[in-house]
């Protein structure tokens, strides 16, 4: 397997994304990857304008960079369908709901590690699920439904 | 830009009295820490949310939200982990509202206590867009011992784009969450 960022950097320079979108100056600008047994990963710092309490991120923020690696780990399993299946249509992947839990706070200022996998993927519905991780120490998990929308590959004016 | 506490406590049309209590109700400047990401005043980069209690029922609470174009998900609809931050954000004005009027009313320091977000559910039911305002309400739903149940709707065009419900655990104020984390349960 390839540690190539799931984002489609390749077709999609331009996405406008607010947690994976390369050129959003207010963006997270996430970079996904995936490995040899199909979890993903990415990392993210919180800065301190994300903040909700003092010293942690804000309990809504915490499910910015969580619901995006989401939406690219579903994707990731929809490409490799899609792949298998000899289709010329790229796929992403579009949030239908999600259940965040927040089992310790999300400290601010130091990498935040997002570790993504696919639970169920059954027909356009993929299950995902994603936990946020803080110096080893789970801080929030993420549990969420995502659809499947198929695009013309090499689809560079979007 | 400061808000005082006129703009809540202040404000001549947000009744001072809630239900039967009778009781003044608690008063504060800023339910949230001035830097919160959905609604610090002193945040310049946050959503600069000005939550307001509703006027008519007297319990549930209001925002108004526009998405830029910096704030996308999918080209032209609201990020869906975005969208969290705001309906948190009110959501937890809700919750912590509830829990310093019950202090009042239990002859408690509503000062002492507050409400952390422990658990939620978002239901995007349709896609919301960025650029045009967004109604928000919070309402409580339920309220168990330390718990808070919150629903928290979404409005556009008079259709409800988004829900949020979420748990709210009750803490001590001056609880570090860095020593303590909520437990939702």
């Amino acid at each position: 397997m390839t540690a190539a960022v799931l984002q489609h950097r390749d077709w999609w320079p331009d996405n406008p994304c607010f947690g994976c979108g390369p050129r959003n100056p207010h963006g997270l600008r996430l970079e996904s990857t995936i490995d040899d047994d199909g979890v993903t990963h990415a990392t993210w710092i919180a800065e301190e304008h994300h903040q909700g309490p003092p010293g942690a991120v804000n309990g809504g923020a915490v499910a910015v960079p969580m619901d995006c690696h989401g939406a690219w780990t579903a994707s990731a399993a929809y490409r490799a369908r899609a792949e298998a299946a000899g289709s010329s249509l790229d796929v992403l992947a579009v949030t239908g709901a999600y259940s965040v839990r927040l089992v310790a706070p999300t400290p601010i200022g130091q990498p935040l590690s997002l570790r993504g996998e696919v639970t169920q993927l059954d027909g356009r519905r993929c299950l995902v699920t994603v936990h946020t991780t803080a110096d080893g120490l789970v801080t929030a998990t993420f549990e969420g439904v995502f659809f499947e929308v198929p695009v013309p590959r090499a689809a560079g004016d979007r | 830009m400061r808000r005082d506490e006129g703009d809540l406590a202040g404000d001549p049309s947000t009744p001072r009295s809630i239900g039967t209590s009778g009781l003044a109700e608690p008063t504060r400047e800023w339910l949230h820490h001035r830097d919160c990401w959905g609604c610090g005043p002193d945040n310049p980069l946050g959503l600069q949310l000005e939550p307001r209690r509703d006027e008519v029922d007297g319990s549930s609470w209001r925002v108004t939200f526009t998405a830029d174009a910096l704030q996308h998900g999918p080209p032209g609809r609201v990020h869906g982990g975005l969208l969290a931050v705001p309906m948190d954000c009110l959501a937890s004005w809700a919750a912590i509202d509830d829990v310093r009027r019950r202090a009042v009313e239990d002859g408690r320091d509503p000062d002492a206590t507050v409400a952390l977000t422990g658990t939620y559910t978002v239901r995007l039911a349709a896609s919301t867009p960025t650029g045009v305002p967004l109604e928000l309400r919070a309402r409580v739903a339920e309220r168990d011992g330390r718990r808070v149940t919150v629903r928290t709707t979404v409005v556009h065009d008079d259709e409800v784009t988004a829900t949020f419900d979420a748990v709210f655990v009750e803490v001590a104020s001056d609880l570090d969450v860095r020593d303590r984390p909520p437990d939702a349960g």
